[in-house]
């Protein structure tokens, strides 16, 4: 035998020991797979929700109250009606047998026809042929003609046999019918438990049957689960927003609610997260709201990864640093890498809402981006910083055109150095000694620029005509007053100490002007004067409006203006010019486009003032002043700052967070450290000085920054179908160009328009002495006369003190106005035809009645063309003779039904229309006209009637 | 003292310092002559092929890789899924290459006495295939499916977002198996980088059994009797082709610039980018006078010293050095194989001037897209 047959490299059992062992591991490898793809976060979460829904659900319905004598009642009718049943059993039993006789004889016949008329289609398509080919017609005809006849014959056999079925079934109906409408009210008593109980048995194994259970275990085995699994993925397909993949788009997919289960479900609102309800449901997801859940989905607004089905791959972002750790400990959180468009943190949701309601000025529910857009707005942000939305509006800042004859050239340079040593809550933010140029070679650069800023603006100013002669002495006490009452406060305040102001809307239009204090520290009374009297002689493009103020008025207010004063800025003194830093500056500069040489030869020639100039020049170009202020020589430069149309989508490694380690490492975190300190990103770096940042600083409070950084996100590409765009129609675009340029002149901060504004009442105090809430301003006046009246305010309420001042408005702007107020109230008509009343008619004379002194007594109060009211003089109102050319005749109705309802906190009282009980007494003719008895009770035609005489008063 | 090891490792990890010392070490690790192998055995080298040697090297590898997973950057490297391959190549490749060192050197022991190789088998027709060969084949297969599932389900393969065009991830990193290819690129234009080395290196190899046809040492280890062959080889798979893997993988940052090991990935770091070319060194810091505008003129240095270095070189190698190969292979193999050494020399040579001199190219002729 050959040795080496018996040769082996290893034993077989050892080999096969080895396989056994790696088949066993491979087979645990392949159950680990199948473990591994059936376990899934979203699982548990539905699980658990499943959990709390019967724990919520039994609850329920141990809450759920049944009227127990209610019940017992219903149940003892529901015997009775048995027990009588009981005795008609016989004939029940009896029609029952009938029944199923006539049914078995009525479904034969209908079998026959029905397999007749199929015959009767073939014996149809026959003829038809031989129309279409001309043979054999006579014949076809003939059969076609027999079958017809035979259909109609077995068609009348089934119908007479249907007839005996529906007979004995409405017999046995009748018989059965107490019985049954017993059932049916106990039913509906019950019907709230019965749900309930019906959910449990669906949901909670305790109640389940035994069959179903099974089923509810087996349903979701491993394997097995494709079939009717209960854990799915819910999912919405949101066709109108899409997410863009780079060379196409493809429709929004958000499987959120595949863990947040009760998000459109109230009743969780203290439920755990992710199960807590959406915290308003009447304005999103739910059917009745605006914001259905199945069209808009989830991440349209949230943003997110829509398809990620856990916690981390759905793009959840944690608001701070603290919360990322927080979220890495409980939920091994990481940031999803590889999605750009990561969740808004709640704070942030309603940035979402500029993708759609992108036109909007103000957004109704969406407070923090109506703040963070009206910040924008008010710090000018897009001045420097190149922003779609705003594209055409003009300079925020002031005219600085004719500033040499504004103010003195000292405060020109303590202004410019720090705005805040002036006015401590000015929207000029600082430009010089922040973090990143606090040292003092900085500093000394500073002031040098600052000088030179101040050369330019003086040299380069024209001169400033003053038209207006102050003669009039001012009495300070008198121009409080006026200042208080006539209409200023509306946009400005007087706080001569910092006060700590709550971030919001409203009491950012208070402010919508400067406040007004120190004024005597900067400027001549010559100058305030002329300001008062006519804004846009200085400044052009003021927003400033003018309030027709008589000499007397506007010397009265300049002098109690001029009062205020603010010792502390008069006493800084300004540097003295340091020559060699400015030739150092003029150098650094000039040198960045020329050779050292000629830069020294061409120095050379510059004399200080040249080089003042210069360095004023470049300066200007380089903090760049002109984006808010009109300055000469300026006027076509080009926005210094980063484009922000799309900031939101700008990826976050485009954003250089420096050295800077202590925020999270995302684009809101870098905005908030951004807003809060904008040189922050230079900390320890070393850069020339033109290199380093120079954003200035706003001084924002954290509420500011939130609203901000809301409205920055919001600033992002978006795929939105126009299906669900805001406003997308002709007349939502108007309505929303009206109100931007609304709330861009502050018309709220003396009116309530579109519900919002108003605030000066609060100043004045009474509603009815404060300007007019403009509610439902479209429907109540002619357009006609608004135009006019824009035009040329002229008094309307004799007791008003604030006035409505005069804009400087070109006609299509007020007919955007005089729309949007029709719009907003869903008038569309610019024409209409005068109302006239024939003072001949009896609803003429009702009215008269209606109003006459022992009734209504309009006279009382309004002014009746001209002829003064009989009562007191506070409540003097207008005169009703304006009413023909001014109201419209439907809304005028509507206010006399209900002035408080259109007006709260009117001083006009609901009219005296008599009823029908009113005049049903005897001699009841000696009190009313004929045709006020005859109408009494319908208040319409009343109504109309008082209408139609105050159409006619003043004719 | 934890920061000082870190910082050493990050120092000398710089592919300037890390390559020299390879370089040196080489030749004593792996003698490719008689007078080497006398100072390997001085330095106590051939320890390393031995099973205390391959211990002591296991260790110390586990204890790098166990400080980078400890380390805050580090660790960002190693965790991330697509660098766990190159994990395995390393101790692969070292185990492989330690393995088969092992056992060559057993049997050069062997032959040195006499005795047969451990590779000897008296039957010299016959394998034993079923159940043994077939057997440990299919358990091996089995293992490593296990193991390719489990790897998969413990480090699944990330999902990216769809590829966006306009943005380019900072580094952009080639398939790891490339990176040799992408390192290279850093020193040569892409032609020659990406298409003339990478064609070389598969004609070359497809060579090997053309230029080699020594009988010795085929069909089991020996490292004493194949020196010159395994060293050339060696040399090009582990400083040619490993070596810029890894580098690539583990060292190459942000802006493709050489980060430690345990240095942070700053998008910010700057380093100087002042390389010039052969010929600004020769008509402007030399002779002080402006570039020829003719492009062969221009460049006629770089040309002459890159048609020297491979035209020459063979030449003088063929009269001295290596006087006996030309006779014994013939004209064309020698030159053949003398070119395809010049050419893996080529790389080195390159790097090193570029980091001695800032060397950019030997011949810049960006007219006609030709830059060595």
């Amino acid at each position: 035998m050959d040795p080496l047959k018996e040769q082996r490299y290893y034993p077989p059992q050892l080999l096969g020991k080895w396989f056994g062992i790696s088949s066993l591991i491979f087979v645990g490898t392949i159950f680990w797979i199948f473990g591994d793809d059936y376990r899934r976060e979203w699982k548990s979460y539905q699980m658990e929700f499943r959990r709390l829904e019967i724990e919520k659900t039994r609850v329920n319905l141990s809450h759920l109250e049944v009227d127990d004598k209610q019940k017992e009642l219903l149940e003892a009718n529901l015997a009775a009606a048995k027990d009588s049943l009981a005795g008609r059993q016989v004939r029940i039993i009896e029609l029952e047998n009938l029944l199923e006789k006539a049914d078995g004889q009525y479904y034969g016949a209908n079998l026959r026809h029905q397999g007749n008329t199929a015959d009767l289609e073939v014996v149809r398509y026959r003829l038809e042929r031989a129309l279409a080919t001309n043979r054999g017609i006579d014949r076809a005809q003939l059969a076609y003609q027999r079958m017809v006849d035979k259909d109609y014959r077995f068609q009348a056999v089934a119908e007479e046999r249907l007839v005996i079925v529906e007979d004995y079934q409405q017999n046995l109906k009748e018989l059965r019918t107490d019985v049954k409408d017993s059932e049916r009210q106990l039913a509906a008593l019950l019907r709230d438990v019965a749900i309930l109980e019906r959910k449990l048995t669906i949901i909670d194994p305790e109640e389940m049957t035994f069959a179903n259970k099974v089923a509810n275990v087996f349903r979701d085995l491993p394997v097995v689960d494709f079939l009717a699994p209960s854990l799915t993925i819910n999912q919405i397909i949101v066709k109108d927003i899409r997410d863009n993949i780079n060379f196409t788009t493809v429709p929004k997919v958000d499987r959120c609610t595949t863990c947040h289960l009760a998000i459109d479900k109230a009743g969780y609102e203290d439920a755990p997260q992710p199960f807590t309800t959406h915290p308003n449901l009447d304005r999103y997801l739910t059917t009745a709201s605006p914001h259905p859940i199945n069209e808009f989905g989830c991440t349209g607004c949230h943003a997110g990864r829509g398809r990620g089905t856990s916690f981390i791959s759905a793009g959840h972002m944690p608001a701070t640093l603290d919360q990322a750790h927080e979220w890495e400990e409980e939920y091994d959180w990481e940031p999803l890498e590889h999605w750009d468009e990561k969740m808004y943190p709640a704070a942030y949701s309603q940035a979402g809402c500029l993708k759609c309601h992108h036109s909007e000025p103000i957004l109704k529910g969406a407070e923090r981006l109506t703040l963070g857009l009206t910040i924008i707005e008010k710090a000018s942000c897009f001045g420097c910083h190149q922003l779609d939305r705003y594209k055409g509006w003009d300079r925020r800042g002031p005219n600085l055109a004719m500033v040499a004859g504004k103010l003195e050239q000292d405060f020109i340079f303590k202004w410019v150095r720090e705005p805040r040593s002036f006015r401590h809550n000015t929207w000029m933010p600082s430009f010089f000694k922040q973090s990143n140029t606090s040292d003092s070679a900085s500093v000394h650069r500073a002031d040098t620029e600052i000088h030179g800023i101040v050369h330019y603006l003086y040299a380069k100013s024209s001169e400033l005509q003053l038209p207006f002669k102050l003669a009039a002495r001012g009495e300070v006490a008198r121009g409080e007053a006026l200042f208080e009452s006539v209409g200023c406060l509306g946009c400005h305040v007087m706080e001569p100490e910092p006060v700590i102001v709550e971030a919001t809307l409203e009491r950012m239009m208070q402010r919508h002007g400067p406040n007004l204090i120190g004024l005597g520290s900067k400027v001549s009374a010559d100058w305030l004067f002329n300001w008062l009297k006519e804004p846009t002689n200085y400044n052009p493009i003021s927003r400033m409006p003018n309030l027709r103020l008589t000499d007397q008025e506007a010397a009265d207010i300049t002098a109690y203006l001029l009062e205020s004063r603010i010792p502390e800025f008069e006493a800084m003194s300004v540097p003295t010019l340091d020559e060699a830093e400015l030739d150092s500056i003029t150098l650094g500069w000039m040198a960045k486009d020329n050779t050292l040489q000629r830069v020294r030869s061409m120095m050379a020639e510059m004399s200080l003032d040249d080089k003042l100039e210069y360095v004023g020049r470049r300066s200007i170009l380089h903090y760049g002043c002109f984006s808010c202020h009109n300055l000469p020589g300026f006027e076509d430069a080009k926005p210094i700052g980063t484009p922000l149309t799309f900031e939101g989508s700008k990826p976050v490694h485009s954003l250089d967070f420096g050295s800077v380690h202590e925020i999270g490492h995302t684009n809101y975190n870098w905005f908030e450290a951004k807003l809060a300190d904008p040189r922050i990103f230079d900390r320890h770096t070393i850069k020339a000085h033109d290199a380093k940042l120079r954003m200035p600083n706003f001084h924002f409070s954290e509420e500011e920054i939130a609203a901000t950084v809301t409205a920055l996100l919001g600033f992002a590409k978006a795929d939105v179908g126009h299906a669900k765009l805001a406003s997308q129609s002709a007349e939502g675009e108007l309505i929303q160009r009206g109100l931007t340029v609304i709330k861009d002149y502050n018309c709220q901060g003396c009116h309530i328009i579109d519900g919002t504004g108003g605030q000066i009442s609060e100043i004045i105090g009474d509603v009815a002495l404060s300007p007019p809430n403009l509610n439902t301003e479209g429907a109540r006046v002619q357009p006609l006369w608004l135009f006019n009246f824009f035009k040329s305010p002229s008094t309307i309420r004799p007791n008003l003190k604030v006035r409505m001042p005069t804009y400087d408005f070109s006609d299509q702007t007020w007919n955007d106005i005089i729309k949007t107020f029709q719009y907003l109230n869903g008038i569309n008509t610019a024409f209409e035809m005068e109302h006239q009343v024939s003072t001949a008619s009896s609803s003429y004379g009702v009215g008269k009645f209606l109003a006459s002194e022992d009734v209504g007594d309009c006279g009382k109060c309004h002014l009746m063309a001209g002829r003064q009211p009989t009562g007191n003089r506070a409540d003097w109102a207008m005169d009703l003779a304006l009413t023909k050319h001014r109201l419209r005749p439907d809304w005028v109705v509507d206010w006399l039904r209900d002035p408080e309802a259109i007006m709260p906190g009117t001083k006009m009282p609901q009219p005296y229309i008599p009823t029908r009980e009113d005049v049903d007494f005897e001699g009841a003719e000696e009190y009313y006209p004929p045709p006020v008895i005859e109408m009494a009770g319908d208040s319409q035609a009343l109504l109309e009637s008082l209408r139609d005489y105050v159409y006619t008063i003043g004719q | 003292m934890l920061e000082l090891i870190k910082n050493t490792i990050d120092f000398l990890s710089q592919p300037s310092i890390s390559l020299t010392m390879i370089l040196v070490a080489f030749p004593f690790v792996f003698p490719p002559t008689e007078k080497f192998d006398v100072w390997h055995r001085k330095l106590k080298l051939h320890k390393i092929w031995t099973k205390q040697g391959g211990m002591i090297g296991l260790v110390f590898i586990t204890l790098y890789f166990f400080l980078g997973f400890t380390d805050e950057h580090f660790s960002l490297i190693l965790k991330k899924p697509d660098n766990v391959p190159i994990i395995f190549i390393i101790y692969s490749v070292l185990f492989f290459l330690w393995l088969s060192m092992y056992q060559a050197y057993e049997n050069d022991q062997r032959l040195a006495a006499g005795e047969p190789v451990a590779e000897y088998y008296p039957a010299k027709e016959k394998v034993l295939v079923w159940p043994d060969l077939v057997f440990i084949e299919f358990i091996a297969l089995i293992l490593m499916t296990v193991f390719l599932l489990i790897w998969s389900i413990a480090l699944p393969a990330p999902l990216e977002q769809a590829a966006n065009p306009t943005l380019s991830p900072n580094p952009a990193k080639a398939p790891w198996y490339f990176l040799g290819l992408q390192e290279m690129l850093v020193y040569f234009d892409p032609w020659i980088a990406g298409v003339l080395f990478p064609s070389l290196m598969i004609l070359g190899l497809m060579a090997i059994p053309y230029f080699d046809r020594n009988k010795e040492g085929s069909g089991y280890y020996s490292f004493a009797q194949r020196r010159k062959s395994i060293f050339i080889f060696l040399y090009g798979w582990l400083v040619l082709w490993i070596f810029p893997i890894v580098v690539g993988t583990f060292f190459r940052g942000p802006n493709w610039n050489f980060f430690g090991p345990f240095e942070e990935w700053s998008v910010a770091k700057v380093v100087a980018l002042s390389n010039v070319n052969l010929s600004d060194y020769i008509w402007v810091k030399m002779l002080r006078i402006g570039l020829p505008s003719n492009p062969l003129i221009r460049e006629s240095v770089g040309i002459v010293f890159i048609l020297a270095y491979f035209g020459l070189i063979p030449i003088v190698l063929a009269r001295g050095k290596l006087r006996a190969l030309p006779e014994k292979l013939g004209p064309i193999r020698y030159g053949l194989i003398v070119f395809l050494a010049l050419a893996m020399m080529l790389l080195p040579i390159k790097m090193y001037l570029r980091w001695t001199l800032n060397l950019k190219y030997i011949i810049a002729i960006p007219e006609a897209f030709f830059n060595i």
